[in-house]
């Protein structure tokens, strides 16, 4: 699945977008523990959270992950946009909870990482 | 060691990192990361390299007052060394188990403190060693193998 699509399925707005809104999601990930991440995520990952904090946008661009959705309408800064924007990361927010967002992408068959397990 | 990086060195570069410095934690392993891309590494080497690097250096952000990082690489495979100033660890086995961690508040609100910094660094490279001086500071000593190299070691 594209990003595109998911930005339709979760009711995203597309806070930074990037030529990489075509990469295709290779599994999905949602922590707002970072080594939680890295312990199964793989290059292409799209990743979940609630935690707004730089250091997201860092470890997304250091692991070439596929993009960024923070959940529950949480409002990143604009600090964090400018990096992302910088970084190439494509960020997206939605009102959904966590729990709702990974029930969406759940049905739509995406599944979580295996690197590691 | 069979699994430690030999032959000689191609490639050294030193990388310093202060303690509670979040502005630019990460930067070290972004630095090591174009080094390797430069150099042609094998990107899955790469990969392993930077979950490597990254969860050092950033328990060498959480933990330690300044750590001296060194980056050496052979026709074998990658050499890290992190060397700290800092607390010390009293209990390596204890800090070594998954979901250990003694993280603060303010680092969990950071995304940091899952405890599984250091099981992903053992589990990442080809050999870790650890050493560790309580009041005095921390030492990792970790090689990733190249694939061609490790398949001549087994
Ligand atoms: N360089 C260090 N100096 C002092 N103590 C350390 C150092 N590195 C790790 N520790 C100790 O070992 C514990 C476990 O480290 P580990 O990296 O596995 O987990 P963490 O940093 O707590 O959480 P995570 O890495 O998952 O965000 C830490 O909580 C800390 O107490
Ligand atoms: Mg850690």
């Amino acid at each position: 699945m594209r990003l595109t699509e998911i930005m339709a399925l979760l009711n995203a707005d597309p806070l930074v977008l990037d030529d990489g809104m075509d990469r295709e999601i290779t599994s999905v990930h949602a922590s707002d523990l970072i080594s939680e991440v890295l312990a199964s995520c793989s290059r292409g990952a799209l990743w979940l959270t609630g935690l707004l904090d730089p250091q997201i946008v860092n470890t997304a661009e250091l692991f070439d992950l596929a993009g960024v959705v923070f959940v529950g309408n949480r409002k990143p800064s604009g600090g964090i946009i400018a990096l992302a924007r910088e970084e190439g990361i494509p960020i997206l927010a939605t009102k959904l909870t966590m729990f709702e967002t990974c029930g969406v992408l759940y049905g739509k068959g995406l599944l979580p990482g295996t690197r590691g397990r | 060691m069979a699994a430690s990086t030999h032959g000689p060195v191609l490639f050294r570069r030193s990388f310093k990192v202060v303690g509670s410095d979040f502005l630019n934690a990460g930067s070290v392993s972004k630095d090591i990361k174009k080094a390797l891309k430069q150099l042609n590494v094998d990107a899955e080497v790469i990969w392993r390299a930077l979950i490597v690097s990254y969860e050092a250096e950033m328990n060498a952000v959480l933990y330690a007052h300044e750590c001296d990082i060194t980056l050496e690489i052979s026709h074998s495979g990658i050499h890290l060394v992190f060397d700290d100033r800092g607390p010390g660890i009293p209990d390596i086995a204890l800090a070594m188990t998954e979901g250990f961690s003694t993280a603060t508040r303010e680092m969990r609100e950071r995304g940091f403190g899952a405890g599984l910094g250091l099981p992903n660094i053992k589990k990442t490279s080809d050999s870790l060693e650890v050493t560790s001086t309580v009041g005095k500071g921390t030492r990792l000593d970790i090689h990733i193998l190249f694939p061609q190299a490790q398949s001549k070691a087994a």
